[in-house]
């Protein structure tokens, strides 16, 4: 046999059992729901072709135009809080002169390891405007801040997204500590000698050097905030009325609430189309090319 | 270095071990529905139902009695969840129903439709059930169609608003006997700084509930007529109603955290003294009972007009639900599970009465209680006889689509109090959900 | 020397404080767990129980078979673990260290899995999963968890394959190793931190979520916890510090093999940065 022969035996062999795993069992279901997209269905009954008039009455629907702000919002909050402040403890956590770091590291874990379903009742009991944690705070520093933070029309999505941000950002703290563990130690000398401050040998050195971690931080984050599922599910359930509604709720709602399955599929069509967008253009401008220490 | 060469084997090998046991238990465990029936076989049903809970007592208990009618049959239980009925949704999608199930009007409504639901016609005529049931529950047995998709297992509860007769006299507030007495003990209590209303609104159902009643002392068929494809929400019953709920909730019914408030918690705030009434079925009897003692009553109609009260007093929201043990169509063992399901919801009725004092049954005749019941389920017992009209809980709207849409806009109208937003969307709405 | 003073105390002060907000969740579980529903969330939703209730984990114990419930949901994380980790290291390995014209394509649609959550698809996942004769199995649950779970193992794993020179393989084909053996003994040993992390989240993922395993599974002796949680709920009411009970024991297991896996983390990193460097 010939080197590129089995060179292409080899690629056969690593990549086609993921690919038809996945395929089956992720990209089928996805399939079916553009599909299902073009009907009016029940999810039982016979399916009708209606072509495009479930998008035209998504685009109609003031739940579509929510969902779509909320997505987004979601997405914001997780980049902010669990890239930067994850980015941020990394550093920290990973300089030698810090004492107790590992100890430090693993406490920051613990949230993630809790079950989302348990978070988010902590969190209710948190957001409570009467007796709430939060209220009571504001209460004890003199401010004049009481809110109903989760059934707020400008509160409740930033509140629900903020509980998602602090419970997963040691998933990104451990991704970004890591990487910046595997820079080798010979890069950092030369700033060393330069007498350059700790946060500037940072911005320098490290940040620059963590983009391809960045890259898969941001596509964690952004899709994780477009698909954002289970809080409002345990938290508000959509509400009240729509105000912490989201594609992936809509669809929810429609599938399993109204019996619209064929409507609640244009929402997560677009859920998709929308998530590979994000993912296309951060692989296009992030990390564009290869670092190699 | 040494450490990571013991790490990689230790993960492959519990992989390998892993993976081997799932393999292992792929066999054998399969085809839960059942072997086909034939002559004295043993017969094995599932049946998804409510085993959770102070349930578990009264299943275990019907199951028993119903091993000396059908010995050859063994069901197991799987434990339904509170998931707007996701799972069994899921289930009919992929022709994967249980043989026996639990299904609400909606459920029955949308199984029926798409040809998944077994006719029980003729398990309900051969067990002679419907002799055993009390007219009330006679009524709930038929479908539209004049057919039998499902068995009640319980019977037509009303939606009541329980109260602290200890918190009215001590604030000195009168109990409310209409609206304009209602919104005065809101601004009352409000004042106090207690809430009026614990309202579980984390559950969309209470909130549609209340605008159900707030109808139905102008139209005594309350949302069941919209439901039914009759009328809009511009018609006044329905306008006046949306205008009761915008002034209450504006005048400080609710807490301010209500649409995070589950029955629990509402549960736990009216028997620690912080809500002065609490909204819910009439099934909720024991419970509060048992918490509160002689310190509860309740109320049916306290959101109609002062001049009406008189002619409406019996005219209650709640009720009127057709729902019950339903048979999966592509059973095996359809026939079997038809007759077991039948037979199951008369015992299932009984055990009711005998582990919860259920108050109003479904049966012509009843065993004792085990504990008695209390004065208030006594109460109510007397005044479920004088009921004219019912109407129904949201999980008995046949409509699911106009159902949803209800759920969401009572919500955001307890929160903006915009009535005319409220008529405009749900006219919209109710047009959609209508074609 | 005072700026080097506040500025250590402003330090440990905020890691503090994060410390506080990071533990105080294990802290209300555990109260939690003690406490009654009016407690919970009536009279004293924050604070120490008032009484400590024993009773709980009495209930916990002898209402439900907790040792089986523990049980599955090892079998279920293990397996899921162990298959994401096999496929996603074969095909990230090939991505982003063979050369080939489709790899690209391949990667993004490799993360499709991220696009949109398993729990709004299940009707579709049942109709497959039933196709595949695998109900009533503990692959039922496994199967979905690790397909969709592969997207996020793909993209790390990526990430760190990247990374390392090239000049590795360079010597060992010099060596005379093939593409198998250098893939297994020297390839996937470099980005065992990588595998180490991937498996705590894939770990976490598969031991927490409820509504994929809720349709997939109906057998009661497969059941994995969150499950079992079932049973303490009823249409209307529920005993939510039994519930607590279990949720404290379930918590148990996570954090030891989120030690177990840093550990391996913290050990190849030292070990991987002195080979890069």
């Amino acid at each position: 046999m010939s080197e590129k022969w089995k060179n292409k035996v080899a690629l056969l062999v690593f990549t086609v059992p993921t690919l038809l795993f996945f395929t089956i069992i992720v990209f089928i279901p996805i399939l079916q729901t553009f599909q299902k997209s073009f009907f009016d269905w029940d999810g039982l009954s016979t399916p009708i072709f209606i072509g495009f008039d479930n998008y035209l009455r998504l685009f109609d629907d003031p739940d579509f135009w929510v969902s779509l702000k909320n997505g987004l919002i979601f997405a914001f909050v997780l980049v902010v809080y669990q890239i930067g402040l994850g980015t941020i403890l990394a550093i920290v956590l990973s300089s030698k002169a810090v004492r107790g770091r590992k100890w430090f590291k693993t406490t920051f874990f613990i949230p993630v390891v809790l079950s989302g379903v348990m978070v988010s009742q902590l969190w209710i009991a948190i957001y409570n405007p009467e007796g709430g944690l939060l209220n009571s705070i504001f209460a004890a520093l003199g401010m004049d801040y009481q809110q109903a933070w989760l059934s707020g029309e400008h509160t409740s999505i930033w509140a629900i997204a903020f509980t998602n941000a602090w419970q997963n950002m040691g998933i990104l703290l451990v991704l970004i500590y890591t990487a910046i563990k595997s820079i080798p130690e010979h890069l950092y000398e030369a700033a060393l000698i330069d007498g350059s401050s700790f946060w500037h040998t940072h911005r320098k050195i490290t940040i620059p050097l963590l983009s391809e971690t960045y890259k898969f931080g941001l596509i964690i984050a952004i899709t994780g905030g477009l698909n954002a599922f289970q809080n409002m599910f345990v938290m508000t359930n959509g509400g009240p009325g729509n105000i912490s509604y989201t594609f992936t709720f809509m669809m929810y709602k429609a599938a399993f609430r109204s019996n619209e399955y064929g409507y609640g599929s244009a929402a997560a069509a677009i859920l998709v189309i929308e998530c590979l967008l994000f993912t296309i253009l951060i692989n296009k401008f992030v990390a564009r090319e290869k670092i190699s220490y | 270095m040494k450490k990571r060469r013991i790490f990689l084997p230790i993960l492959l090998a519990t992989a390998m071990l892993a993976l081997s046991a799932c393999g292992a238990k792929d066999d054998g465990t399969s085809g839960s529905a059942g072997e086909a029936s034939s002559g004295n076989q043993q017969v094995k049903l599932k049946f998804y139902a409510q085993y959770s809970g102070e349930n578990t007592a009264v299943y275990d208990a019907a199951k028993e009695e119903m091993k000396k009618l059908m010995p050859e049959v063994d069901v197991e239980f799987e434990v339904a969840a509170q998931d707007d009925e996701q799972k069994i949704k899921t289930y009919a999608a992929g022709g994967t129903l249980p043989d026996i199930f639990f299904a609400s009007s909606g459920l029955i409504e949308a199984l029926k439709n798409s040809d998944n639901l077994y006719m029980m016609d003729k398990a309900v005529e051969d067990n002679k059930i419907e002799d055993q049931l009390n007219e009330t529950s006679k009524a709930m047995l038929r479908h539209d169609d004049g057919h039998i998709y499902a068995v009640p297992n319980v019977g037509q509860w009303s939606s009541l608003i329980y109260y602290n007769k200890e918190l009215f006299e001590q604030n000195g507030i009168k109990v409310p006997a209409n609206y304009d007495e209602f919104l005065e003990a809101v601004k009352g209590f409000s004042a106090k700084g207690i809430t009026p209303l614990a309202l579980f609104a984390k559950e969309k159902w209470p909130g549609v509930q209340l605008y159900d009643m707030a109808v139905v002392g102008s139209e005594p068929a309350g949302l069941t007529k919209l439901d039914g494809g009759e009328g809009t929400f511009s018609d006044e019953a329905y306008r006046q109603g949306a205008e009761k709920i915008a002034e209450l909730s504006k005048a400080g019914l609710l807490s301010k955290n209500a649409f995070n408030t589950t029955w629990d918690d509402a549960l736990a705030q009216f028997t620690s003294g912080k809500a002065a009434m609490v909204l819910n079925g009439a099934w909720a009897m024991s419970d509060i009972s048992k918490a509160m003692g002689d310190k509860v009553d309740i109320l049916y109609t306290p959101l109609a007009d002062a001049d009406k009260v008189d002619q409406v007093q019996w005219n209650v929201s709640g009720g009127g639900f057709n729902q019950g043990f339903s048979v999966s169509k592509n059973s095996k063992n359809a026939e079997v599970a038809a007759k077991y399901a039948a037979l199951f919801s008369i015992e299932f009725a009984k055990q009711r009465v005998i582990h919860l004092g259920d108050p109003n049954p479904i049966l012509k005749e009843n065993p004792e209680p085990l504990n008695g019941i209390s004065s208030l389920q006594e109460k109510y017992k007397q005044d479920s006889a004088n009921f004219k009209t019912m109407t129904t809980f949201p999980w008995g709207l046949v409509n699911a689509k106009f159902k949803t849409a209800i759920e969401d806009n009572v919500q955001k109208l307890m929160l903006d109090y915009d009535t005319n937003a409220f008529i405009d969307t749900m006219n919209k709405s109710l047009e959609l959900a209508r074609k | 020397m005072i700026k080097r003073l506040t500025n250590g105390t402003l330090k440990y002060g905020s890691l503090l404080l994060y410390v506080l907000v990071s533990l105080y969740p294990l802290v209300w579980l555990l109260f939690y767990s003690f406490k009654d529903n009016e407690e919970i969330f009536s009279t004293n939703v924050f604070g120490i129980p008032k009484e400590w209730r024993v009773e709980n984990y009495v209930n916990a114990f002898q209402s439900f078979d907790l040792i089986m419930y523990f049980k599955n949901s090892f079998i279920v994380s293990i397996g899921t673990v162990a298959l994401t980790v096999l496929l996603g290291l074969m095909f990230s390995y090939a991505s982003a260290r063979m050369k080939w014209g489709l790899s690209n394509a391949a990667r993004i649609y490799m993360t499709a899995g991220m696009f949109i959550p398993m729990q709004i698809i299940l009707i579709p996942l049942l109709m497959i999963v039933r196709s595949m004769h695998l109900q009533n199995s503990y692959l039922a649950v496994i199967v979905p968890y690790a397909a969709f779970q592969l997207s996020f193992a793909c993209i790390i794993f990526y990430a760190f394959f990247r990374s390392l020179p090239k000049e590795i393989e360079e010597s060992a084909a010099i060596d005379g190793a093939n593409v198998y053996r250098t893939f297994f003994s020297i390839m996937v040993p470099l980005v065992v931190p990588a595998i180490a992390s991937v498996s705590i989240f894939v770990f976490l993922f598969a031991w927490n979520e409820f509504l994929v395993a809720l349709v997939m599974i109906s057998d009661n002796a497969l059941k994995t916890l969150p499950l079992g949680l079932l049973y303490f709920q009823t249409q209307f009411s529920s005993d939510w510090g039994a519930m607590g009970a279990v949720m404290v024991l379930s918590t148990v297991p996570t954090i030891l093999v989120y030690l177990l896996f840093s550990e391996q983390v913290e050990n190849a990193l030292t070990v991987s940065s002195a080979v890069k460097g």
